[in-house]
């Protein structure tokens, strides 16, 4: 639904453009807006007026385009316009009176140091925290690295067989850490760590640090039946995400930032 | 004979494979089967690995191996230079992929000798292949080959690996000096 709704957006991690596009097409079948998917969620979540504040897909649109100084003619007309030359005060009305326009934070005030994220057990500045999985690194000597693939969007389209076709996955390894490991280009090897186990093809090759393997992220999970006291199959998809940690930061935010691996040839 | 050649340049060529799906989507080809495939070539030790990347399918050679091994006339080499199968005619006895030095023509899941047709519709056009089109790199052209004075001047070279088997493909290899 990109093409088949009228939106407003602003250029990607650089707010310098802001675009308008119109409607294009009508959705087809019974596809509908981001909008109304989740306005409709919010309704049988019971917080349907809060989410929507009274306004529908289209009269939001009309809202953000005429809620500051914009020249939406000119917008409408060109499709985009840059923004990035129109200063925007960040908390302005905080700025101009702390006092009558205080922030979300327990003092009112911009916290330097947080009473709150000291109450969670952290430094109450940023400090640097010895990670989790560094610490448990005993045994697993590779480095994980899980950079995108060119295949896929995340795990979006990881079931297209053309685009799997092009690259079969595979954990890159250097050859002399494949060496040290009796393990050969094409091989199945076994990958663990802490968290999981996954089997996959090996890719020896010189592009990789030694130390240091590589499995694209965004696969999906396979896991085999696992044994019959009722440990957790072995991943066959080779999905990246078997070895990495599950801890949450006191946020909720995925807290993850190293994961420690061992590989082993899986069989002949 | 054709007077134009594939150009490849492999210094550009990330290895992305647009091409190789492009081509695959034009000619409407099974999930198993492809008529263009791009080939890794890795070297060197880490921390100095090198790659490059060549964009190999059929280059409608200038003497033709599958034309001549072929026992029915399917393969032809129609008068714009570009090598063509008459499906019709073809009986799947795999003779022209014996004989090509480059490992281009393949057999459909049907049993038939299957290859790149050049894009004949395109060209007729007035477009570039599919192919060369697709390439986000701007790696692949076709048309003229390059003169001496302009690779010079783009610091290139003719790469001649791909050559030596008397075929005469229509295509130039470019690597960076």
């Amino acid at each position: 639904m990109d093409l088949e709704h009228e939106d407003l957006s602003t250029s990607w991690g650089h707010d310098t453009h802001l675009f308008y596009s119109r409607q294009a097409a009508s959705p087809p079948g019974e596809a509908h807006s981001d909008y109304w998917i989740c306005a409709r969620l919010a309704e049988r979540l019971g917080f349907g007026a809060q989410y929507t504040q009274g306004r529908s897909e289209e009269e939001w649109v009309r809202h953000f385009l005429h809620a500051g100084s914009l020249d939406v003619p000119a917008l409408q007309a060109d499709g985009l316009m840059r923004i990035d030359g129109q200063p925007r005060v960040e908390l302005a009305e905080f700025r101009a009176d702390p006092v009558a326009h205080p922030l979300r934070t327990a003092s009112g005030r911009i916290e330097i140091a947080s009473p709150q994220a000291l109450a969670h057990g952290l430094p109450a500045i940023p400090s640097y925290v010895p990670d989790e999985a560094d610490e448990a690194q005993q045994g697993y000597p590779l480095q994980l690295v899980t950079p995108h693939s060119r295949l896929r969007s995340n795990s979006c389209l990881h079931t297209n067989p053309w685009l799997r076709a092009l690259e079969p996955h595979a954990v890159w390894i250097n050859p002399r850490d494949a060496a040290a490991r009796g393990l050969q280009h094409g091989q199945l090897a076994e990958v663990s760590s802490p968290s999981g186990t996954l089997i996959l093809p090996a890719k020896v090759t010189e592009r990789i640090m030694p130390g240091v393997v590589c499995i694209y992220q965004g696969t999906w999970y396979e896991p085999d039946a696992g044994d019959a006291a009722g440990v957790a199959g072995v991943d066959r998809g080779g999905c990246a995400n078997t070895l990495t940690s599950q801890r949450l930061s006191p946020s909720g935010g995925y807290a993850t930032h190293s994961a420690w691996v061992e590989i082993r040839r899986a069989g002949p | 004979m054709t007077s134009a050649v594939f150009v490849v340049e492999i210094a550009r060529c990330t290895g992305c494979q647009a091409c190789q799906i492009a081509c695959k989507d034009r000619a409407g080809l099974p999930d198993a089967l492809d008529w263009l495939r791009v080939e890794a070539e890795e070297g060197g030790t880490y921390p100095n690995p090198e790659l490059a990347y060549r964009v190999v399918h059929c280059f409608h050679c200038a003497a033709p191996p599958c034309t001549a091994a072929c026992p029915t006339g399917a393969m032809a080499q129609h008068a714009g230079g570009l090598v063509v199968l008459d499906a019709v005619e073809c009986t799947g006895c795999g003779a022209c992929v014996e004989a090509c030095p480059f490992g281009v023509i393949v057999l459909s899941p049907e049993g038939f000798a299957s290859k790149c047709d050049g894009c004949p519709d395109e060209l007729e056009c007035g477009w570039e292949p599919t192919c060369v089109r697709a390439c986000p790199l701007r790696a692949l052209h076709y048309g003229a080959t390059p003169d001496s004075g302009s690779l010079e001047a783009r610091h290139l070279t003719v790469d001649a690996a791909f050559d030596g088997h008397g075929a005469g493909p229509a295509v130039v290899f470019l690597r960076r000096k």
